[in-house]
């Protein structure tokens, strides 16, 4: 399962912060395991108990000494448990042939026979654990279950040996053995749930065909250098990231972007590790491998973000705090009370009953797991979440607030249209003039000067030769064609007068020795998904707006190509952060979203709740927002909004399952209403509710 | 005493079945000559199975139990005899080859979970291993087993009822016997014929005993005891009605 596919990644990825995350995430179902239980060992740590014999009966390695001892404890354990409980269900039903079998000393000793290596066998894992807390075993609620069964068991040895008195021991085993069998039952349930990292880990190949001297030889992935090459052929997966240098076909990115549509890459593309080559052979230069791939990154943000805070944490913290010893005073309460208006034996077994169902193990999972889930969920669909809490975040989000350029608009001007200026003294072809100015912006290296030449040639203008290429940063460029001096950039630059242009646009003129040859007209056009996904957001409740350093013009344009009503422009990074609103020494949420490109809006994105930045897909170089959208497509924010709120409805079911469980089993308890037995089972139901209710967010519709 | 040499020879009957599934495991725990203390595992998997077995049919029995304690005691008497007499009358389809498809699907499901579970212990295979392997045997999906269940409900009794699984565990072991010793008898084309046909016989078997239950759960069929309340009989399949007075859970 995930462990499997995990230790591939293991080795590279521990190697940059090992503390954080092999000492941390439970090595079965890779939820946080708080870090006075994880200790500084770096072993295989893991959350509960559940989940360590979960994974070593299904993950471990055949042969593991550790892992057959676990079975034949847990298998011993339920064998002597069974006949235990067996024989007590017998005493149970009364009638004459029991009643004299229950006054038999023979059946009581043979009783506490077998239940002494049961309580042993099964209960060591618990105590240890508990034991193993320290100081903070009266935080650890493993501690109530130990307390009850121990103090079942004495007592029953007690009477055995006095030859009178109330026997537990069926209650004993029955507890240890409901638990264990729970406790896997739900290990192996979480495991599936939170298993999309192992699905994203599983996608990564571990061999390639280098390409060497000697023809091709399949090799590790670890042993490749950055420089050689490899091929992949078609139905492969891509093991490294790198530049295809031979070759072209569909490449299903997936994995990084969620995008089920394949996309053609040719000679020259970045492809990433870990997509699906669908139909071309390809020669691919590496780049990066192993833990510096793109996809080792997403698993590892991933991974991280598991470490976070959780959705409604504060409410989980001030809860389980004082939830321990609480129940204790409780279950103390209930001794009292019972001993004084029934008997002592009364007053044990509601005690013990209180301690058994108190154990709140649905609370500690309720909302990590909803949270879980759905980071898996996002990650699948090329969406990399920082922390848990940002779901809950993202659902109660009010505003949204996007910045125009490169995340509204694809970040690339085209140029919009082209006014040559009438040639007065005939002959001169019109698509001459952009020869000229295609020829000294192929020098260049700017998005406008790109869009020129793009343009130029989509008009069948020729080639020129141009030399002395000077760039004037922020103004234009000049070179020399034919002998001439051609500038292309502002009026002022090329030096001629400023002509009435489109609002909005960016006006390229261009001159021949200080004569105007034409006047170009780029805007920044809007990404295809843009629309769509402010339309959603505005479905969903959210106040859409752009915030713009940009030109109040340019604004307008993008916001009525978008479909907003407007949005504000020429604003100051100050001045983007004080309409996001929130107070960052106060703590008084802002309630926003802001989406932007990482690099110039990162006071706006730090201030609002949530950033959201969009990156290609192959390249995850920049620091990360909270909220990454691999691939660029806008419409995956609402997706996500509606994500969001579907995990904070889990997780408030979750703890309602989980608080309502206890209270009213705590109730039936003190009252003396509940079977200890009874209490068992129902706590494994709530556990697994709350694991299954999670599961959910997994595959639901959004 | 009678549950266990019903329920023995019923199985028995029926056992044909049990090399599909349980005969595989057996060669692997305890083929013989393949290993000294052949025969000491196979009783080991033996006490392991069992153990499971009257497990379920003690705790079945308590259920039925104490469902007569209800207010609906008649109808719950009745309505287990006719749950153990649908669930006889499925064995004895499914061994007919009728509803395999399902069954099949639920056993190729678990299938890798069993082999998890005992990759570990078959490979290392500590002192002891049998048992454990068979406790987990006893939880395996099987017919027989459920119609044991469904007849031990029936009996009201926690003894009664471990010990009618107790018989169903007796009735497995010949045919378990055979399967650790003669793996080449049961596994060759011919051994499939013969396995194919004794099923279907042992499916006529079930068929016809769950009929015969089915009549004693049917209201009207011992309408001079329904005066004075006394259940049809609830024991397992086949037996004499229960000589005990079921208004012993009362007191």
């Amino acid at each position: 399962m995930t462990s499997i596919a995990r230790e591939s990644f293991e080795a590279p990825i521990t190697s940059s912060s090992e503390k954080v995350r092999s000492a941390r995430l439970c090595a079965h179902c890779s939820l946080p395991v708080s870090a006075g239980e994880a200790g500084a060992s770096t072993e295989a740590v893991y959350c509960c108990g559940g989940c360590a014999l979960a994974h070593r009966i299904t993950g471990g390695l055949a042969g593991d000494s550790a892992a057959t001892g676990m079975l034949m404890a847990v298998g011993l354990g339920a064998f002597f448990s069974m006949n235990v409980m067996m024989l007590s269900f017998v005493l149970y039903t009364g009638g004459h042939e029991t009643d004299r079998l229950a006054g038999e000393a023979w059946v009581r000793w043979a009783l506490l026979g077998l239940a002494t290596p049961s309580v042993i066998l099964l209960g060591a894992p618990f105590l240890t654990r508990g034991l193993r807390r320290g100081r903070r075993i009266l935080l650890d609620t493993d501690v109530l279950i130990v307390l009850g069964v121990g103090a079942a068991y004495l007592i029953s040895a007690w009477s055995v040996l006095k030859g009178q008195g109330p026997l537990y021991l069926d209650t004993a085993c029955g507890i240890l053995l409901f638990m264990t069998i729970g406790r896997y039952l739900e290990a192996a349930t979480r495991a599936r749930t939170t298993d999309a990292l192992g699905r994203l880990a599983r996608s990564m190949p571990s061999e390639a065909s280098r390409l060497g001297a000697g023809g091709e030889e399949r090799v590790p992935v670890e042993t490749l250098l950055v420089g050689d090459r490899v091929r992949v052929r078609p139905g492969e997966r891509i093991p490294v990231d790198g530049v295809i240098e031979e070759g072209e076909a569909g490449v299903s990115e997936a994995e990084i972007t969620g995008e089920s549509m394949p996309v053609h890459r040719i000679a020259g593309d970045a492809v990433s590790a870990g997509t699906l080559n669908l139909d071309g052979s390809l020669v691919v230069a590496v780049r990066r491998r192993g833990a510096d791939t793109t996809l080792a990154r997403i698993v590892r943000i991933v991974e991280e973000a598991r470490l976070g805070r959780y959705p409604l944490a504060a409410l989980v913290d001030r809860v389980s705090r004082r939830f321990v010893p609480a129940m204790l005073a409780i279950a103390a309460g209930t001794f009292a009370y019972w001993s004084f208006v029934a008997s002592v034996d009364e007053g044990i077994l509601n005690a013990l009953c209180v301690l058994l169902i108190a154990c709140p193990c649905a609370i500690g999972i309720a909302t990590p797991l909803a949270a879980v889930a759905a980071s898996g969920r996002a990650a699948s669909a090329g969406i990399l979440v920082r922390a848990g809490e940002t779901f809950e975040k993202l659902a109660r989000a009010e505003r949204v607030f996007f910045d125009k350029t490169g995340t509204l608009t694809s970040g690339e001007p085209r140029v919009t249209m082209a006014v040559p200026v009438t040639p007065t003294g005939g002959g001169r072809d019109d698509a001459r003039w952009l020869a000229l100015a295609a020829a000294v912006e192929r020098h260049s290296e700017h998005p406008v000067a790109r869009a020129v030449v793009a343009f130029a040639e989509s008009q069948g203008a020729a080639t020129l030769e141009a030399s002395g290429f000077k760039a004037a940063p922020g103004r234009g460029a000049s070179a020399v064609v034919d002998g001439a001096e051609v500038r292309v950039g502002t009026a002022g630059f090329a030096g001629v007068a400023a002509a009435t242009g489109t609002p909005g646009a960016t006006e390229v003129y261009v001159s021949i020795d200080g004569r105007l040859l034409g006047r170009l007209e780029l805007q920044d056009t809007a990404r295809p998904s843009a629309p769509a996904a402010v339309s959603e957001l505005r479905a969903l409740g959210l106040h859409a707006e752009i915030l713009s350093g940009d030109n109040t013009a340019a604004v307008a344009a993008v916001a009525a190509a978008v479909g907003l009503e407007g949005g504000a422009g020429s604003l100051t990074p100050e001045e983007k952060v004080r309409r996001i609103g929130g107070d960052a020494v106060s703590g008084v949420d802002s309630m926003a979203i802001m989406v932007g490109d990482g690099i110039n809006d990162a006071p706006a994105l730090s201030r609002a709740a949530v950033g959201v930045t969009l990156e290609s897909g192959t390249d995850l170089a920049r620091e990360l927002a909270d909220v990454t959208i691999l691939g660029g497509d806008l419409t995956r924010l609402p997706w996500l909004v509606k994500l969001s709120r579907a995990t904070l409805r889990v997780a408030r079911w979750n703890l309602f399952w989980a608080f309502f469980y206890n209270l009213v089993g705590v109730a039936l308890a003190v009252s003396g209403r509940l079977h200890p037995l009874f209490g068992a089972a129902a706590m494994i139901v709530s556990s697994l509710i709350v694991v299954l209710n999670s599961q959910r967010l997994t595959r639901i519709r959004i | 005493m009678n549950e266990v040499a019903v329920a023995a020879a019923l199985t028995f009957a029926a056992s044909a079945h049990c090399l599909g599934m349980c005969g595989g495991l057996m060669v692997s725990v305890a083929a013989r000559g393949e290993r000294p203390g052949a025969l000491r595992d196979f009783l080991l998997l033996q006490l392991g199975k069992g153990t499971s077995y009257a497990f379920l049919g003690a705790l079945a029995g308590v259920l039925g139990a104490a469902l007569t304690r209800s207010p609906f005691f008649v109808w719950t008497t009745r309505g287990l005899t006719l749950v153990a007499a649908i669930a006889l009358a499925s064995a004895g389809f499914t061994l007919m080859g009728f509803g395999r498809k399902a069954a099949g699907g639920f056993t190729a499901a678990a299938a890798p979970l069993w082999g998890r579970l005992f990759g570990p212990l078959l490979q290392s295979r500590p002192a002891g291993f049998p048992v454990v392997v068979g406790l987990a045997m006893g939880f395996f999906p099987c017919p027989l087993v459920y119609a044991g269940v469904a007849a031990a409900a029936a009996t009201l009794s926690p003894v009664k009822g471990a010990l009618t699984l107790v018989g169903v565990a007796l009735g497995t072991i010949p045919a378990l016997a055979m399967a650790a010793g003669a793996t080449r008898a049961v596994d060759g084309a011919s051994g499939i014929r013969w396995r194919g046909a004794m099923a279907r016989v042992a499916g006529v078997v079930l068929i016809l005993t769950a009929a015969v239950t089915l009549s004693r759960a049917v209201p009207g069929a011992h309408d001079q005891h329904a005066g004075h309340a006394a259940p049809p009989s609830a024991t397992a399949p086949g037996t004499a009605p229960a000589e005990a007075d079921p208004h012993a859970g009362h007191h």
